[in-house]
């Protein structure tokens, strides 16, 4: 038995060697996968297919161009010497992994004997070279130094195992931090391109998000570097919103990324990310996002100009709804100009897409905004049922209060479009745009009834009656949340007429 | 009878007991999360009755070995500090009511050194912030009654400051609204006594749109029913006094339907696969909906209500 233990622990050891080499001699694997070993019998014979097929082909063309890419992802910040060895030179174990045009499949049976040959690696090294790094007794600085970087090469060496393994060993990162804080940029670079390598296997990874925004922070020093770390970062969440949906972790590094932008790039972000929102209307955070880029641009100072400022750097946007701006005039027609566009696109959107509650969630959001920040109080929109559309105009001489009052008159009609809309070729999404229109509806009176709380103005008998219409309409077409409606809409109403609906 | 109309008390108990000794490629990838683990399943243990099943000297000891120098505690032996794992480990004293073995000052320095200027928590020296630090940091001094030990005035703004145009709360300013956020935020606030600052009605709303037709929770829009959001949501429902407003009895039918009937455990959803984290979720979900036989828990402090009303006695 102990003889089995032994050979095993002796394989776990030789296959991490193996994946050492691996990645060291291509520094732009992107793409890692943890796969059955009939899967990796698989990828190589379509592999050796098609290095046989492009022997005819002049080799070197192909490299450059990969490595073209690699390094415009990149950045440009990035000076690392591609190295021309290829994994063929490699001796590795065929029934291990499988690496070809910087894509790396690892057969899952071996997992569990590297991982614990890298765990053992790291609890030895750990001990020897952060805890008694300097009690090692040698007499020279320059042997001292010496042994250290030794120290440190295995350190990074099986932390990286680690991590691509177990994405979420936050100790494993830790030790890499402690590592990178002594190196140089390139360091930082490369721990990029590894953080970007786990989350193409682990992409809803607290850890390896974690550690990239400090990597990020600690090249915020080198301004032009960041600017295309921040629009790499940007594309690369994309590639990652489509394989993992809804991702919260990838999300919210990317409304992260706002807090560093300039109103240029938010206007740039807002026109890039609409395809991609149409294309997935269902992804919540993907609207989320838009509606950062919409508050960072009511929160831009005036002064900010195109370039990132430090004032914006090392701030969240803030999405909590604040009423404060400092947005100039002048600006202040582009931001309204930018959230009346979204105005009109989600009323597209929702017509187009029946029963998508994403959609809704984002129109209430862009009616409470419409309704409660100064920067939108130019704008007025009606919605013409007749061409179905949007159309936005700019009146200065109307007063707020009325131009509010025509603002949710047109998004009632709106609804009442959506609720008459009859879908008979898909009705279970018609119902349910019927269910999301009418609580759109209850949403709008409730922010009214708010705004009545605040400037201390009584209800009216038509919000009244308005209210007690939606309460009806609720209580035929979304019956199972009778509970929410009973709690909710009564206190709006007041006792008085809470009594008298009673008697 | 119709199996999946109770709970299988007595196989949920076996299943968490059964974890201690597994040696998988699972277990292995976990090693680092154990302190959760531990909480997880220790506390559903004591909400259905069997906390002494296991041996609590040696766990005890086992998490004393997990504290660092500076006062917090790692996952697991030789795992770095971290605010999430020092309040797994004083919420597993507080279960044992052995809170008296812990230097509580040391372990508030710890937490004090984490807060920032703004008000926000790290999780950890290497300055990531999260609203859940925010939690963990108020609820972790709360049970060491030393919530002086900090501003608390400063981590309340933060947290409101995280606070988004549904009511919900994400993980930093700005954030998307999630219910796991959520209930960090609203229950930091709960034990901080400043709920005044949560729009209960226009959050208990959102809280309540998570209830999909099967009648289980999701934590967003959009996304499928989990068994861990029974807890997440139904309990930032409790501390709003709002849980009246969403079906408890389809929810209940949906986190029984969850459940591993003959070797135990609750899953994310009906036929997935079984773990801790569920496990405690779905239990802890059903104590909140009143469940015949469990214990209550608190839905602020997420320890059984017995556990709360011992340590602040």
């Amino acid at each position: 038995m102990a003889g089995k233990d032994d050979e095993e622990v002796e394989r776990g050891r030789l296959l991490l060697s193996q994946l050492d080499r691996l990645l060291d001699a291509d520094p732009f694997i992107d793409e890692l996968g943890f796969v059955h070993p009939s899967e990796l019998v698989r990828l190589k014979s379509v592999s050796d297919h098609s290095i046989a097929e492009a022997a005819d082909v002049e080799p070197e063309s192909k490299h450059t161009h990969s490595y073209e890419e690699k390094k415009q992802y990149a950045g440009g910040g990035e000076e690392f010497a591609y190295g021309h060895k290829e994994h063929n030179d490699l001796s590795c174990d065929d029934c291990a992994f499988w690496c070809h045009d910087h894509k790396l499949a690892i057969a899952s049976p071996v997992l569990l004997l590297m991982y614990k040959a890298a765990k053992e690696a790291f609890i030895a090294i750990k001990k020897e070279y952060l805890i008694y790094p300097r009690q090692d007794g040698l007499s020279s600085k320059s042997e001292m130094i010496g042994r250290n970087q030794g120290y440190q090469q295995k350190l990074m060496s099986c932390t990286r195992a680690l991590v691509l393994i177990n994405s979420d060993h936050a100790s494993a990162w830790n030790a890499r931090k402690r590592i990178l804080l002594m190196g140089l940029k390139d360091d930082l670079m490369a721990e990029l391109r590894l953080t970007r390598l786990v989350l193409s296997c682990a992409p809803k990874s607290e850890e390896a998000w974690a550690h990239r925004r400090w990597v990020i922070g600690c090249i915020k020093g080198y301004h032009t570097v960041l600017d295309g770390v921040l629009e790499g970062d940007s594309k690369l969440i994309e590639l990652i919103a489509e394989r993992s949906r809804m991702n919260y972790r990838a999300w919210r590094h990317r409304c992260w990324l706002v807090s560093h932008m300039s109103l240029t790039q938010v206007s740039h972000e807002l026109r890039r990310s609409k395809l991609w929102a149409a294309s997935y209307v269902a992804d919540n955070c993907c609207f989320h996002y838009r509606r950062c880029l919409l508050l960072h641009l009511l929160q831009i100072p005036s002064s900010s100009g195109d370039h990132c400022n430090e004032g914006t750097v090392n701030k969240e946007s803030n999405c909590s709804g604040s009423s404060q701006s400092g947005v100039s005039p002048a600006m202040s027609d582009t931001v309204a100009e930018l959230w009346k566009e979204e105005l009109s696109w989600s009323a597209d959107l929702i017509k187009s897409y029946l029963g998508c509650e994403t959609l809704w969630i984002h129109r209430r959001f862009l009616i409470l905004h419409f309704l409660d920040h100064h920067c939108m109080k130019h704008c007025k929109y009606h919605w013409h049922s007749a061409s179905e559309k949007y159309v936005g105009e700019v009146s200065i001489d109307t007063d707020r209060s009325s131009q509010q009052d025509a603002l949710v008159e047109s998004e009632f009609r709106f609804v009442d479009f959506c609720l008459s809309a009859c879908e008979k070729n898909h009705p279970e999404e018609a119902k349910r745009q019927k269910e999301f229109a009418i609580t759109y509806k209850l949403w709008i009176l409730v922010m009214e009834h708010r705004q009545m709380l605040l400037s201390g103005s009584q209800r009216n008998e038509a919000f009244i009656q308005e209210l007690r219409d939606v309460k009806s309409v609720l209580g035929v077409l979304c019956s199972e949340k009778q509970n929410l409606w009973e709690g909710l809409i009564p206190p709006l109403l007041g006792p008085d007429v809470v009594a008298s609906m009673q008697a | 009878m119709d199996d999946s109309s109770t709970l299988h008390v007595q196989k949920h108990v076996e299943f968490i007991k059964s974890l201690d000794n597994k040696k998988d490629l699972e277990s292995l990838l976990t090693e680092h999360i154990r302190m959760n683990g531990a909480y997880w399943g220790l506390t559903a243990l004591d909400l259905m009755g069997s906390l002494n099943d296991l041996d609590q000297d040696k766990i005890i000891s086992w998490i004393l070995q997990c504290q660092h120098d500076c006062g917090g505690f790692g996952g697991n032996i030789g795992h770095d500090p971290h605010i999430l794992y020092t309040l797994s480990a004083v919420q597993i004293l507080a279960l044992y009511d052995k809170l008296a073995v812990l230097d509580s000052s040391k372990i508030a320095s710890y937490i004090t050194g984490l807060q920032q200027n703004d008000g926000s928590f790290y999780g950890d020296e290497w300055g990531e912030i999260d609203t859940r630090f925010s939690y963990g940091a108020i609820c972790c001094l709360a049970l060491l009654r030393r919530l002086d030990a900090i501003n608390l005035e400063k981590a309340i703004t933060y947290i409101v400051s995280c606070k988004n145009f549904d009511g919900g709360f994400g993980s930093t300013p700005g954030g998307e609204s999630h219910a796991g956020q959520i209930f960090c935020c609203v229950a930091a606030l709960a034990i901080a006594g400043s709920l005044h600052y949560v729009d209960k009605d226009l959050l208990g709303w959102w809280l309540c749109e998570r209830q999909v037709k099967s009648g289980g929770l999701n934590g967003r829009p959009e996304k499928l029913p989990d068994v861990c959001y029974s807890w997440w949501v139904l309990s930032s429902l409790a501390i709003l006094d709002r849980v009246h407003w969403i079906d408890r009895e389809s929810l209940k039918t949906f986190i029984l339907d969850c459940q591993d009937i003959e070797n135990g455990g609750i899953s994310d959803r009906p036929d997935d696969a079984v773990d801790v984290f569920h496990t405690y979720f779905g239990v802890a979900g059903l104590s909140l909906l009143e469940y015949p036989g469990l214990k209550h828990i608190d839905p602020a402090y997420a320890l059984p209500v017995n556990v709360v009303k011992r340590v602040f006695s």
